[in-house]
């Protein structure tokens, strides 16, 4: 059962790396979004699992809170907001895209070397996934820094937070509620605040590139 | 001296990094001689001013294939055996006990894989833009073949591409003297095991090349499906005019230059080059398209450390007088501090 | 040779290579067909490649006047290539002989040296067509070579062995359990097999617009029976990369070595899965958009860097 359990931990990891590496390849918004529904979904499933498979019911209670805040609140919300803000397509990034990958190759071999003795320290039946859980945080940061338009940096951002949970419950059989709540409801402000920061934005320069931005500093 | 880790995986690296010096020798050589006759025949160097030659020069034209096919890394010639051995000895990763070293190798494999794809389309450019095609300029067709000796330049040098990839067991075994000095051990006693027709360097079940069978099974399935079309069918040819998709006024001009075959890498490859482009404006009489590619690392790395070798030159270039005394002064000071220096 | 030269692997063998040469314009012909239904046409018969093959070696061979020998054996020479690409990939039997011959390098050799011919054949004539199909070509071979390399390094890793014999029996006899690294390298797989094999979304291998081929640009000053000998092997190519991802994905139902009766079941199941991935190859190519040459490049990055990652995953989880 056990063996059974672990497959499909390590299965479920290995989906998230794939996400947050597709996400980092893609032009279209709109795919950005859907990729993110489904790895929030990922992660609901990698929870479950490890729930059921560790006998922790409070950890039902953070698969039920990342399904309703993750695969169902936030995406709709990005939904309404590109529909609002008319967003279809992205610029050019900053690198191209198979530099882009290349960097996001260098960022993982860099997770996996760091997490291989700390992940020796945990007791947890998913200790060996906290790599790839780094390396999701690390490629999600680095979606945040190559992207030029506002959204896919705000998508990067909630997949940040993904991968923070997936270590999370990978090492430590997730975080106190209290925390997680907190955190929650910061991602949920959060989300708020840049809706309305992306339609000053829009309001100011007429577009969302970031780059327009760079107008504001002193000269 | 230190004591190595696992000897078989670092003889196995060691033999497949001086086969590739030893492939490296015979091919380069032969490519190089190649566009030497080739230099010497049309004193030109500029690939927008050659083409066709193959029909104008045989020797040189076919030296030339096998040198591109093996310097691509293609079997079953050498350039492959060598990149076959060093491929094998990556696999061997999870035998190694540093774990960054284990999880780095398997991405520098790709790296190699890479490497030797992009040699294959440079070569590809290489061999078709100077001997294939129809020929750039007209005072080609005054183009001389090689002459005698440089024939027999040519071929033993091609004869040896062939030989080191069809008989690998061979120079295994002769190579494994140095790594047994290097390393203390070597490949030949497992080589010499599997005989000499097949490759084994580690054991039959883990992987096994045989360049020999390898080569006759293509040409026996080539000229069995030769013979049986003949047989079955018929051989009819007719000559005529390139199709090109009907259209009647094909010019030399026509089909591609270097840089214009080198343009997508160009293109894949722009972050990692400093490239100055001049386009042809759609209104121009006389079109003119310039594209300069320079390395980013030579602007990084070299130059700097060239103006700091020039700075260090100057300063000492002060103490250069060109009067003896000042000459004489240096050595009695530098004796001077030498003894005050023992002294203590 | 290495394995023993019984009697029961060289009928193996010979059966094999007989039924790749045989079946694979059959396997053409079954994806021209699902692709006609999904489509909703009405759908060429099954046996039309056949029957275009017949017709091509009939026909006269027209070539260039200044064609070289290099354009008149490069025919002969890729299709004998193939054809021993075929004979060493494990689709019906494991005790193959000429596996001893040639490994998963050697495969991949193999389709590099088809290829360069290929280009080098194009180059030949000097039409502005084929130079620009060779360019592309080698531009998609130089990223899809090493992603499939690294798709055979991941198997490796996991079966220890290069042999794809060997991988083929060690992953069959393994008790069924879910490998991330090999999902990883399924999926590059299949990146990498739509693009060497010219299908939607890189090429279109039905299109008749000369600037928007790779293959078919290479090959539009062959006639007669040197076109059909390359169309042939195309077919070949196309039956070898899809005998290969069954062998390293799908490796029951294939028979063993010392049970050559095990060959009465293995080819209805190889039939079976063949038509099924022929099936889905059509379905792929349904739903997808041909791409821009140049976002070629970076579809294939993108399967190269799964790979590469599949082999991370493997090392980091070992599984």
């Amino acid at each position: 059962m056990s063996t059974l359990a672990s497959q499909l931990i390590n299965l479920f990891a290995a989906i998230l790396l794939l996400l947050a590496f597709a996400m980092l390849s893609q032009r279209r918004v709109l795919s950005l979004v859907h990729l993110f529904t489904l790895q929030g979904a990922a992660l609901v499933a990698s929870t479950s699992v490890m729930a059921y498979a560790t006998d922790q019911p409070h950890l039902y209670f953070s698969a039920a809170l990342t399904l309703v805040l993750k695969v169902l609140l936030l995406p709709w919300l990005l939904h309404r907001l590109i529909q609002r803000l008319a967003v279809r397509w992205d610029v050019e990034p900053l690198l191209n895209i198979p530099t882009t990958m290349l960097v996001g190759i260098v960022l993982v071999i860099f997770a996996f070397t760091l997490a291989a003795p700390i992940s020796a320290l945990s007791a947890s039946v998913a200790r060996s996934t906290l790599g790839i859980a780094l390396a999701c945080v690390l490629l999600s940061f680095m979606m945040m820094i190559t992207r030029a338009k506002a959204i896919p940096q705000v998508i990067g951002f909630l997949a940040l937070e993904n991968g923070l949970l997936f270590a999370a419950t990978s090492a430590t059989y997730g975080m106190p509620m209290v925390v997680e709540l907190g955190i929650a409801l910061d991602v949920l402000v959060g989300m708020v605040i840049l809706g309305v920061f992306m339609f000053q934005i829009r309001e100011q320069f007429d577009s969302l590139d970031i780059s327009h931005l760079e107008k504001l500093k002193e000269d | 001296m230190k004591t190595v880790v696992c000897p078989i995986f670092a003889a196995l690296a060691l033999t497949a990094a001086l086969y590739h010096c030893l492939n490296h020798a015979f091919f380069k050589c032969l490519l190089f001689l190649g566009t030497g006759a080739v230099l010497h025949a049309t004193s030109e160097r500029n690939l927008g001013r050659l083409g066709g030659l193959l029909r104008r020069m045989p020797w040189v034209g076919w030296a030339a294939l096998v040198g591109v096919l093996a310097s691509s890394g293609l079997p079953p010639l050498n350039g492959f055996v060598s990149e076959w051995l060093l491929l094998q000895s990556f696999l061997f990763t999870l035998g190694l006990p540093s774990t960054f070293v284990n999880m780095l190798v398997p991405v520098v494999a790709g790296g190699v894989a890479l490497v030797a794809a992009l040699a294959g389309y440079t070569m590809v450019k290489f061999y078709g833009v100077i001997f294939l095609g129809q020929p750039r300029e007209e005072r080609l067709a005054q183009a001389h073949d090689a002459g005698a000796w440089e024939r027999v330049g040519l071929l033993w040098l091609a004869c040896g591409c062939v030989l080191l990839g069809l008989l690998p067991a061979q120079v295994i075994v002769l190579i494994d003297n140095v790594t047994h000095a290097l390393v203390g051990a070597g490949l030949a006693a497992t080589v010499r095991a599997n005989g000499w027709l097949l490759l084994a360097p580690v054991s039959l079940e883990r992987a096994s090349y045989s360049p020999l069978i390898f080569l006759f099974v293509v040409a026996a399935s080539l000229l069995l499906v030769y013979a049986m079309v003949r047989r079955l069918y018929h051989g009819r040819l007719r000559r005529a005019a390139p199709w090109d998709c009907g259209f009647p006024r094909l010019t030399p001009r026509m089909q591609d230059t270097a840089e214009g075959f080198g343009q997508p890498i160009r293109q894949v490859f722009e972050p990692f080059f400093r490239m100055q482009r001049e386009l042809p404006s759609a209104f121009d009489a006389m079109p003119r398209y310039r594209v300069v590619v320079q390395d980013h690392f030579w602007f990084w790395i070299y130059t700097p450390i060239a103006r700091l070798v020039e700075n260090v030159a100057r300063l000492i270039g002060l103490l250069q007088r060109g009067r003896i005394a000042t000459y004489l002064l240096y050595s009695f000071a530098t004796l001077l501090l030498m003894l005050l220096w023992v002294r203590r | 040779m290495g394995a023993a030269l019984n009697w029961s692997g060289l009928l193996s063998q010979l059966l094999e290579i007989a039924l790749a040469v045989l079946g694979a314009p059959l396997l053409t012909g079954w994806v021209n067909q699902c692709r006609a239904w999904l489509q909703n046409k009405s759908a060429p018969p099954l046996l039309l490649p056949y029957r275009t093959l017949h017709k091509l070696f009939n026909k006269e061979a027209v070539i260039a006047t200044h064609a070289s020998p290099l354009f008149r054996a490069t025919p002969y020479v890729v299709f004998g290539c193939m054809a021993l690409a075929c004979a060493i990939v494990p689709s019906l039997s494991t005790d193959l002989p000429l596996a001893s011959a040639a490994d998963a390098i050697a495969l991949v050799g193999l389709f590099a040296v088809a290829r360069v011919f290929i280009a080098l054949g194009a180059f030949d004539i000097g039409t502005a067509f084929g130079t620009l199909g060779a360019r592309r070509e080698m531009l998609v071979g130089f990223l899809a070579e090493p992603a499939l390399l690294m798709v055979l390094f991941t198997s490796f890793l996991i079966s220890g062995s290069t042999s794809l014999a060997t991988i083929v029996e060690n992953l069959a006899g393994r008790e069924l359990a879910i490998y991330p690294a090999l999902a990883f390298a399924g999926v590059a797989f299949t990146m990498v097999s739509l693009a060497e094999n010219a299908r939607v979304p890189v090429d279109n291998p039905a299109t008749h617009l000369e600037l928007t081929m790779i293959h078919e640009a290479m090959i539009l000053e062959y006639s007669g029976r040197h076109l059909a000998l390359i169309e042939w092997a195309a077919s070949l190519k196309l039956f070898a990369y899809s005998c290969i991802g069954l062998a390293l994905f799908f490796p029951w139902g294939v028979a063993r070595a010392g049970a050559p009766l095990d060959l009465f079941l293995a080819l209805p199941v190889l039939i079976v899965k063949l038509a099924l991935g022929g099936a889905l190859l059509a379905l792929i190519e349904t739903a997808s958009a041909k791409m821009r040459i140049f976002r070629v490049p970076e579809f294939l990055a993108g399967a190269f860097l799964l790979a590469v990652i599949g082999m991370l995953v493997h090392l980091l989880l070992g599984a």
